[in-house]
């Protein structure tokens, strides 16, 4: 069970991150210290659950707490994105899901790959890139915890 | 602030803080809720419609000859939920049109793909020729920039394709949008007394 409680955390974060960066949008350039703090506390959460979880659940947590934008990648594929109604909004949740990315994609526009700016293939791939920093950073911070004796961050 | 509650809190009570704020700020628009895309867009949500509406091809014989640089261009889907009109394009000469999608950001198509909504029409907005090629100079200094669906007005660093053009005619002194709102939708050019209709074609 404890998982979900790190989970649950993670969850939070990222969607009032989401709203939080989006609001703050409307106080340029306000919304670039937000990404600086949702990084921050990504980084806290990660020495926090690795600190507590073994590196099956650690794995677990880095799948799942990206779950949704997993599913709207899913959806993009061609085939299910005919047989599913609303799957062309995938997109679109895709962007949404990682708003508390959009002040730094807004620079990746230098390049246009096939055509298309570099922060579309960036918000293709920052779900499982962000999925991977998450297991490895925290199966670092576990051996750094085990290794030094460190007791666990308060609860 | 590194506390894990501290951490929990932080974000939650920073939207709060925000949604306020603007909403303080933009209390003018409580006054008279029904004219807010927001209120368009929450209506429209309880019938059941979201986004850009049902994409089914048509040709609606747009007269696309009647383009003039600066023209605005807009086309509609069924059961959109911010309106008429699903998408808008600056027309830009030699059958170009700058707009923002999601795909592409602030990017370059051919009009003839306004042939293809249900619902198209081809406004103008009034002032002078010059007025207009500098709207468009401007949009097109934006070209690659960033596609964001819910962009604020305020900020010239997140587009989407209302906003660019929007954006364009403000820069040049002419606002088309009359109820300062938070965002702007394609129905606003539609609707702005400051642009006569060249042509409109209904599904």
């Amino acid at each position: 069970m404890r998982i979900y409680y790190y989970l649950g955390r993670l969850y939070i974060i990222q969607i009032t991150a989401i709203g939080a960066i989006w609001l703050m949008t409307y106080y340029p350039p306000g919304e670039k210290i937000l990404w600086l703090v949702y990084m921050w506390f990504w980084i806290q959460e990660c020495k926090y659950a690795a600190s507590h979880l073994n590196r099956k659940q650690l794995g677990l947590l880095a799948l799942l707490w990206q779950l949704p934008p997993y599913l709207f990648l899913f959806l993009m594929i061609p085939w299910w994105a005919e047989q599913i109604a609303y799957s062309h909004y995938s997109i679109f949740l895709i962007h949404l899901w990682h708003t508390p990315f959009l002040p730094v994609f807004a620079y990746a526009t230098w390049i246009m790959p096939g055509g298309k700016p570099l922060y579309y293939y960036l918000y293709l791939v920052i779900t499982p890139l962000l999925s991977l920093a998450y297991g490895i950073l925290a199966v670092r911070f576990k051996q750094s915890v085990s290794g030094s004796g460190v007791q666990p961050e308060g609860e | 602030m590194n506390h894990p509650r501290s951490r929990l809190l932080f974000f939650p009570l920073l939207v709060l803080i925000l949604a306020g704020m603007i909403a303080y700020e933009n209390r003018h628009l409580w006054s008279n809720p029904g004219d807010s895309i927001f209120f368009t867009y929450l209506r429209s949500f309880k019938q059941g419609h979201i986004g850009y509406g049902l994409v089914t091809p048509t040709n609606n014989g747009l007269p696309l000859e009647k383009l003039q640089i600066g023209d605005i261009i807009l086309g509609g889907w069924p059961n959109c939920a911010y309106g008429n009109y699903s998408h808008v394009g600056l027309y830009i000469g030699q059958n170009l049109v700058l707009e923002s999608f999601v795909d592409y950001g602030v990017n370059i198509q051919t009009a003839d793909k306004y042939r293809s909504y249900q619902t198209a029409s081809i406004i103008r907005v009034k002032t002078d020729q010059k007025t207009r090629e500098q709207a468009v100079d401007y949009a097109l200094q934006h070209r690659n920039k960033i596609f964001y669906p819910v962009a604020f007005k305020a900020g010239e660093r997140y587009w989407n394709c209302s906003k660019i053009i929007w954006m364009a005619y403000k820069k040049q002194g002419i606002d088309l949008e009359e109820i300062n709102d938070l965002w702007i939708a394609p129905d606003v050019f539609f609707n702005s007394p400051r642009v006569e209709i060249i042509a409109e074609r209904k599904g």
